[in-house]
């Protein structure tokens, strides 16, 4: 008898399971965004960072050329030592990274996604920057002849938000994780766009 | 004559900025000179900077609003002396203040730089005269946090003049780059809702007045250093005035309730002028322009 309920319990299980997928794909899909996984290593990061810059002179809001260009280098190198061991994917995991591609290539798709791709490529340096290819490495310094690209506003709105230390940045069709004030790329994914 | 159906009158060409100033000059009224796309450090850029110089002693501006692209390649102390200090240094000695916006060839580190007046932040506000708002944006980044920033400040701002300055233009009739529409989608629904007068950008490098869209008035000013001649798209509807052969800026002035303002190239030509008077966003003017007015683009 119970041999026997178990495989009627599975059949109606995955009846149910049918029933509610088939009512599901009529409903506007949510953004399974995994996005605690990326807070968790973006507060890692920021938790580097914060150590990293008493090792940076201070820069006050109203500073001097020469104070930021100091802070820039002392900082970038303080997380530089402090992240060695870092690489590609600590912070844009597989499962990051997918979410990231479903987002933009949806977002950048057919007529509608025309503006959002086009926007995708202004300031863009493998389309606007001088003529040597952005080298992608993890603690890489963003080259400074370099242009940072634009983001589109309708692909950060589906973007989780970041600390305003970071931004996400296109280089080709490749995406980064740029930390605004270092310099440096902190982490990257490849072929986000077509 | 309705109340929506509002008269904007240019005024007539003239020969010449340095044989005169057309801007009214009242005394009350709040004056200001607009660049962008300055930082190469180059003899052009030194030459705009020498004119806005002259410019000054007959229109006493009282600072500079900047479009972005304010640093091009490296951002070394010697590349703020060499590509912002040197050529604006007869203002700076003066004492006029400049309002910086970022551009997609600035590094976000130009915030701390003491010389834009940032105060550390990618986006901004001021308010340099009773009813007169100015919203520095970062066109590169506009994220939620910008967005609902930006709602938040033109909502409780009060002023009649709202003026928005950054970097990509919603509208354009550049053969490169064109409007960034993108960016149109999500600021003009603001613009409109929170009734901004004025969007000045760069980007672009060449000079554009874009016809009032939805009661908002769009300059773009991206040739003050570089120039992409022949950048304007020949016959665009939107074009009121363009003009792609050489360097320019704008000299702005507001008064009451309407806007002044010429636009001068590197040598002195005055390319456009006008007045303008403040409309309400969102709303379609009916435009009565003088024949010398009418929409023209110059080019080499």
């Amino acid at each position: 008898m119970v041999k026997l309920m178990i495989p009627l319990f599975t059949i109606a299980a995955c009846l149910a399971g049918a029933a509610l997928a088939a009512a599901a794909d009529t409903l506007p899909k949510a953004d399974p965004f995994p996005k605690k996984e990326l807070d968790d290593h973006i507060a890692a990061y920021m938790k580097v960072r914060k150590q990293a810059i008493k090792a940076a002179p201070p820069l006050k809001p109203k500073a001097e050329p020469e104070a930021i260009e100091a802070h820039k280098l002392a900082l970038a190198q303080a997380i530089r030592d402090a992240r060695k061991e870092a690489k590609q994917g600590d912070v844009f995991t597989p499962a990051i990274q997918a979410s990231i591609t479903r987002i933009v290539a949806s977002e950048t798709k057919g007529k509608s996604g025309a503006p959002a791709k086009a926007a995708t490529k202004q300031g863009n340096p493998a389309i606007e920057g001088p003529a040597k290819p952005v080298v992608l490495k993890v603690n890489q310094p963003y080259p400074k002849d370099e242009p940072l690209s634009t983001v589109p506003p309708s692909i950060l709105l589906r973007l989780p938000e970041l600390p305003k230390e970071l931004s996400f940045r296109f280089v080709g069709r490749h995406l980064i994780l740029h930390d605004e004030t270092a310099g440096i790329i902190v982490d990257f994914m490849l072929n986000v766009t077509k | 004559m309705s109340r929506r159906m509002i008269s904007l009158v240019a005024l007539v060409w003239l020969p010449s900025w340095s044989s005169d100033v057309q801007v009214p000059l009242k005394s009350d009224s709040l004056r200001f000179a607009v660049v962008g796309d300055t930082g190469t450090g180059g003899r052009q850029a030194i030459e705009i900077g020498s004119q806005l110089a002259k410019a000054r002693e007959k229109f006493p501006f009282e600072f500079v609003v900047m479009m972005g692209d304010n640093m091009y390649g490296g951002e070394s102390a010697r590349d703020y002396e060499k590509k912002f200090e040197r050529p604006f240094k007869p203002l700076l000695d003066a004492g006029i203040k400049f309002y910086a916006a970022l551009g997609n060839h600035d590094e976000a580190n130009q915030r701390f730089y003491k010389l834009f007046n940032m105060n550390g932040q990618r986006f901004y506000t001021f308010k340099p005269r009773a009813g007169i708002r100015f919203f520095a944006l970062d066109s590169n980044y506009m994220d939620r946090q910008q967005l609902e920033w930006l709602e938040r400040e033109l909502r409780s701002s009060g002023s009649e003049w709202k003026i928005c300055f950054f970097h990509h233009p919603p509208y354009s009739s550049g053969e490169r780059h064109g409007p960034s529409l993108n960016l149109r989608a999500v600021l003009e629904p603001l613009f409109i809702k929170h009734d901004v007068s004025v969007v000045l950008t760069g980007h672009e490098h060449f000079y554009e007045r874009i016809k009032p869209q939805k009661g908002i008035y769009y300059f773009i000013v991206g040739s003050s250093a570089k120039l992409r001649a022949d950048g304007i798209r020949p016959k665009s509807e939107i074009t009121v005035k363009g003009y792609d052969a050489d360097r320019a800026f704008a000299l702005m002035e507001i008064a009451g309730e309407n806007l002044s303002f010429q636009t001068i190239t590197r040598t002195g030509k005055m390319i456009d002028s006008g007045v303008l008077p403040r409309l309400k966003a969102g709303t379609e003017p009916t435009i009565i322009t003088k024949p010398s007015s009418t929409a023209s683009t110059q080019r080499r």
